[in-house]
């Protein structure tokens, strides 16, 4: 439907002159308010009017024009803004109205001053449908007893009263429709009318943020890590934190290819390698760092598929079915229980990364097995695990002097297991013999250590080995290696001779670090007046071919002991003797 | 308020709010660094 609306006559008072002098005003308003709603101000300078009439050669002084529209107020105003007199009206031919409406009824007042939710009458409650008595036993149905007594039916009816009972019906139906009609209209009454209460203001409690100034950034890390580490909104994977719904998901595929990836390269990777190589994203462009992420934080959640193996620099990851790391010949339980006597050893607080470098003795079990104690000073020296749980870690071992570099795994302690590091036997292999000094120092990257032995010229001797060939035995073979040694500890045959064609101790023996200490004293002791006697470096290298015993531990076995097996030995420095036969 | 040593500061919601909100802001990942840097600035 179309409508065309009918343009209003301008009627303008005062004499003709005025009037003919306000129609032309007004026409110059309508041009200039071409574009503008019937009802919008419209504001214009008497100066500028009396300029535009004067370059239409009807020229009209600023006085004519004020006077003119003086005598029409119904359709002309004249406002004073900044020492200058301006016109209003608008294209509709009347002052417009410069107050705004009320408004009673805002958007912003709906929300800050909220109207109580309406109370709805309580619902009655809806009787719960039950099975019928009579039908919730088997026996009853099949049966068919009882059924006089548990349907009702209603009174019997006689043959002989018929009318009397239709006329007791008949007067008992009326009584109940006035009841049932009175009360509901009473309800309608009462709520009819019902009470407003009045509107609720909700105060909000003005919490100030926390003042920081004093706080030093190890305390504030630990009130972050706490307060949004509990936030299910934020994901976190060790020091990196964003919103849960911004980091990307990985689809099912994708966790599929990297699962594949891993077991292809047959060890673990980096979240860099699996990003770049699996996901696709270049290092260096702007969404690498958040696919990193990505990719660690939503592996972190896959436990069963994928496990963390990093650390904060080295962010390895791994997967069910790759080959293990280091040696086969015990299993890793096994290690773990062996030493198992590191964990009194080990700080209660410990500080990770807090020595710079640590030098080591090796010793004949560590050599067999490529393995490093995990005791207080590899503690402080190695990181902490990154993430809640995590087993183990897989660190890079680089050997500046034979540019190797090797793939170690650190295993965690746990409540009944030692730690230790694994994955050294071909450096071992390669460059040392048991007895060989080492020196392992940290880098900037906390996954990443320099591990370097003393390079001395071409030595040989004859040194103590196990032959697995047959029946595992200890033999001496002529060896030859090029590392510095503690002369002390090196298992050379002159030293350590009774050790030639033993057998290792049963696995019962090996359990009791005190038979240990014996068996090695008749291995290794000097006889003297009945008992043998050995020097503490001496024992504690033989005792570390069976079984891996600290010094502290061999210490404490040799100083407590309750049977009288062990004492000092008053004619030498540093020395234990052992009487035979007594195992303690 | 000030955190005395013997009690480990904790943060309100407001400072809360604060890191969800720089968080929210943020379209890469954040160190705790960085965080730790704007609550000192929302201090100041």
């Amino acid at each position: 439907m179309v409508l065309q609306q009918e343009k209003q006559t301008v009627r303008f008072a005062g004499s003709p002159k005025d009037r003919e002098l306000a129609a032309r005003v007004f026409d110059l308003v309508l041009i200039h308010a071409r574009f503008m709603s019937d009802t919008a101000p419209v504001r214009i300078s008497l100066a500028s009017i009396a300029e535009f009439l004067d370059q239409r050669s009807t020229p009209a002084s600023i006085d004519e024009l004020r006077a003119a529209l003086a005598a029409s107020p119904k359709v002309f105003a004249l406002e004073q803004i900044d020492d200058e007199t301006v016109l209003l009206t608008s294209r509709a031919g009347q002052v417009p109205s410069l107050v705004a409406a009320p408004s009673r009824h805002t958007f912003a007042q709906r929300f800050m001053t909220p109207l109580p939710k309406p109370e709805r009458p309580a619902q009655p409650v809806r009787e719960r449908p039950r099975v019928y008595p009579a039908w919730a036993t088997l026996p009853s149905i099949l049966e068919g007893g009882d059924e006089e007594e548990d349907f009702d039916f209603g009174p019997e009816l006689d043959g002989d009263e018929p009318a009397a009972a239709s006329a007791e019906l008949i007067e008992i139906v009326p009584e109940p429709v006035v009841t049932e009609t009175s009360e509901p209209e009473a309800a309608v009454i009462i709520e009819a009318e019902p009470a407003i209460p009045p509107a609720r203001t909700i105060t909000l409690p003005v919490a100030a943020p926390t003042d920081v100034t004093g706080v030093d950034d190890l305390e504030l890390a630990t009130a972050i890590q706490q307060r949004l580490g509990a936030d299910a909104r934020v994901a976190n994977f060790g020091e990196h934190w964003m919103m849960e719904d911004r980091v990307p998901r990985l689809s099912r595929g994708d966790l599929r290819r990297l699962k594949d990836y891993l077991q292809e390269r047959e060890q673990p990777l980096t979240d860099d390698d699996l990003s770049q190589v699996v996901l696709g994203v270049r290092p260096g462009t702007a969404e690498f760092e958040l696919t990193r992420f990505a990719t660690n934080f939503r592996l972190s959640r896959e436990h069963r598929e994928f496990e963390f193996v990093g650390t904060t620099n080295q962010r390895f990851w791994t997967t069910s079915g790759l080959p293990a790391i280091g040696t086969t010949r015990r299993k890793p339980n096994e290690l773990g229980t062996d030493y198992r006597f590191l964990l009194e050893e080990l700080a209660a607080e410990p500080a990770y990364r807090s020595l710079p470098a640590i030098d080591h003795t090796l010793t004949f079990y560590e050599y067999v097995h490529g393995l490093l104690p995990y005791d207080a000073r590899l503690q402080a020296l190695l990181p902490a695990p990154l993430v809640p749980n995590q087993r183990s870690a897989v660190l890079t071992f680089e050997c500046p002097q034979s540019f190797t570099t090797y793939l170690v795994e650190l295993r965690y302690p746990t409540p009944n297991r030692g730690g230790y590091i694994l994955g050294l036997d071909d450096f071992y292999t390669d460059h040392l013999v048991p007895g060989a000094l080492i020196s392992i120092s940290r880098t900037e990257n906390d996954g990443h250590y320099r591990v370097e032995f003393i390079a001395e010229s071409d030595e040989n001797a004859r040194l103590l080995e196990l032959d697995e060939r047959r029946t595992p035995r200890y033999v001496f073979r002529p060896t030859s290696f090029r590392c510095g040694v503690d002369p002390k500890t090196l298992l050379t045959e002159e030293k350590f001779g009774r050790f030639n064609g033993e057998k290792p101790v049963d696995e019962k023996i090996r359990r009791r670090p005190e038979s240990v200490v014996a068996v090695t004293f008749e291995r290794v002791g000097d006889s003297s007046e009945g008992n043998l006697s050995a020097e503490f470096a001496t024992l504690l290298a033989g005792v570390n071919v069976e079984r891996p015993i600290s010094a502290t531990l061999l210490r404490t076995v040799l100083e407590n002991d309750d049977s009288g097996a062990f004492s000092r030995d008053p004619e030498k420095e540093d020395a234990y003797t052992y009487v035979p036969g007594n195992t303690p | 308020m000030t955190a005395s040593p013997a009690q480990p500061i904790a943060l309100n919601d407001e400072d809360l709010t604060y890191l969800l909100t720089v968080l929210r802001n943020s379209t890469q990942p954040m160190t705790t660094q960085q965080l730790i840097d704007a609550l000192r600035g929302q201090t100041r």
